[in-house]
């Protein structure tokens, strides 16, 4: 089988992100703009020079054609515009897509944006009701299911085939908040401890609230483009080295496996586009909706085996001192968690690791980075492989 | 977290699309449907028109015995709406029946805590308004795990 290539160097130039945490009630469209233009910014490019267009929708102001009405709203007239739905894979397929589109010259600079503020604007509960709304409408809403019930489905069954404990999903949320603690952006920088955890008011068993993520404000860009076109700028830009995306199921019922997920497709695809290995990837930001995702994410990643993602969290661990340190800027346990952008973050923090650009958290000479974004209940997946210049 | 929530409070009916129309014809009747296809034999659940394993129109709806174990289950204690409130705390499971269809479900059991993943259950049906019912299961004492 032939290699798969992008064929044509295809970087990430600017990043960007707005509100995270508590926002001022702006709406969804705004944010989107507030963070295109952060992540131009810091590119040092103008949103004029903008050719293509790819966005995820928001909760709290959807538009039909959302990715046209953000390139109106900024006065651009772009060549290349989507709106996608893969829930929090979106931004990394986004990326993919941007690559994609770049690669074969369909534009040469492409903004991805995604912001929402569903805390402001709906509530905490509303939110809760909103993700429970993503149930199947005939066959699961019904039952009143709710997104960490999916996640508990999972987590049991685990539990049940592995002997996965509530001590390592917990010390999954502590880590990341270790990591929150030493990010200034993130909401939720209050210490915890396992005991914490193992004593907060059950969700959906076995997953309590210290295993669900949080309901927050905020947004972020991406401006990806060639690499010709980033060294007439002066930015440290990150090359997009691999893509690869494996959607298995929607409704959880239908999964093949409740303990095998497409990220096992979608990972193989991304390290083999990139050219490297396991052993090469120096910092990883893995989806974490819930405790359960990172753990069953790092085995169908391949950075341990089937049944043993608990035992790493215990001996390896994923904090900075760790070989690979996971979710550095604080995840979507403690950094934020606004719904539609909840993937774009661990991009950004990414970015910001192979430009060595965080201060406290910064890991040492970070050259390859992985990120995983995963939708629904461990429904569609897509992983990057990043590495610095 | 606040506790007001402002989605509605009456529980959703199972949204009646074409595709659905037998299986919930079924259960207002108090009959578990299973699809099968004609061409491959596979079962499965949700109904649709083509077979997910062979991809031929050949499918045929059939009545299921109603038996099963829990593949996975989880006790859920936080309603997603006011409507659900009375609710909790709730079991929701992926039910294996054993004619091979894996079915999401309620299983109503008076204490969460005897519900384990293997045990068996068998299907009872729960009145959604009238003339309507919603597949549940129940654990089965009948039958030794």
């Amino acid at each position: 089988m032939q290699t798969r290539s992008l064929g044509r160097d295809v970087v990430i130039v600017g990043v960007g992100e707005v509100g995270i945490g508590r926002a001022e009630p702006t709406g969804g469209l705004r944010m989107h703009a507030q963070a295109a233009s952060a992540a131009a910014i810091d590119a040092g490019i103008s949103i004029r020079d903008i050719d293509g267009v790819l966005t995820c929708n928001s909760y709290t102001e959807p538009y039909r054609q959302h990715s046209v009405v953000l390139a109106e709203y900024l006065g651009i007239e772009p060549h290349y515009s989507a709106t996608l739905a893969l829930g929090g894979a979106s931004h990394a397929a986004m990326v993919g897509h941007a690559a994609s589109a770049i690669a074969t010259g369909v534009c040469e600079m492409v903004l991805v944006a995604s912001a929402d503020n569903p805390l402001t604007a709906m509530s905490s509960s509303a939110t809760v009701s909103k993700l429970a709304g993503w149930g199947h409408p005939t066959y699961e809403l019904p039952y009143g299911p709710l997104m960490p019930a999916y996640y508990g489905l999972v987590a049991q069954r685990y539990m049940h085939e592995y002997g996965l404990t509530s001590e390592q999903l917990a010390k999954v949320a502590v880590t990341t908040r270790q990591h929150a603690t030493l990010n200034p952006a993130a909401m939720e920088r209050r210490p915890l401890t396992v005991e914490q955890c193992l004593s907060a008011r059950p969700i959906a068993s076995p997953l309590r609230r210290h295993d669900c993520s949080l309901v927050s404000d905020g947004g972020g860009a991406i401006i990806v483009t060639t690499s010709e076109r980033a060294r007439d700028l002066d930015k440290t830009f990150v090359r997009i080295l691999g893509v690869g995306e494996g959607h298995t199921h929607e409704y959880l019922s239908q999964a093949r496996s409740l303990t095998t997920s497409g990220a096992a497709i979608s990972g193989r695809r991304a390290l083999e586009m990139a050219g490297v290995t396991h052993d090469d990837v120096d910092v990883a930001a893995i989806y974490d909706c819930f405790t359960i995702s990172v753990i069953a994410l790092l085995e169908d990643l391949g950075f341990c085996a089937k049944g043993e993602g608990g035992q790493y969290v215990d001996c390896e661990g994923v904090g900075l001192d760790s070989r690979m340190p996971v979710n550095t800027h604080g995840g979507l346990l403690s950094h934020a968690h606004p719904g539609p952008p909840g993937g774009i973050f661990h991009i950004v923090e990414a970015v910001r690791q192979l430009r060595g650009e965080c201060d406290a958290r910064q890991v040492a000479k970070a050259q390859i980075a992985l990120v995983h974004g995963m939708g629904g209940a461990m429904s569609t997946h897509c992983t990057l492989v990043l590495g610095g210049d | 977290m606040a506790d007001v929530v402002d989605a509605s409070p009456v529980k959703p009916m199972p949204e009646r699309t074409f595709d659905a129309g037998s299986y919930l014809a079924a259960a207002d009747h108090n009959r578990l449907e299973l699809s099968e296809c004609e061409s491959c034999g596979a079962v499965f659940h949700y109904p649709r028109g083509l077979c997910p394993s062979c991809a031929e129109w050949t499918i045929r709806p059939f009545t299921a015995s109603g038996r099963g174990v829990i593949y996975s289950f989880t006790t859920v204690h936080r309603a997603p709406q006011p409507a659900f409130a009375d609710d909790v705390p709730y079991v929701l499971a992926l039910i294996d029946t054993e004619e091979g269809a894996r079915v999401f479900a309620r299983v109503a059991a008076s204490n969460p805590e005897d519900v384990k993943i293997g045990l068996p259950v068998r299907v009872t049906f729960e009145a959604v308004g009238e003339g309507s019912s919603i597949v549940v299961f129940e654990l089965d004492e009948s039958v030794s795990p």
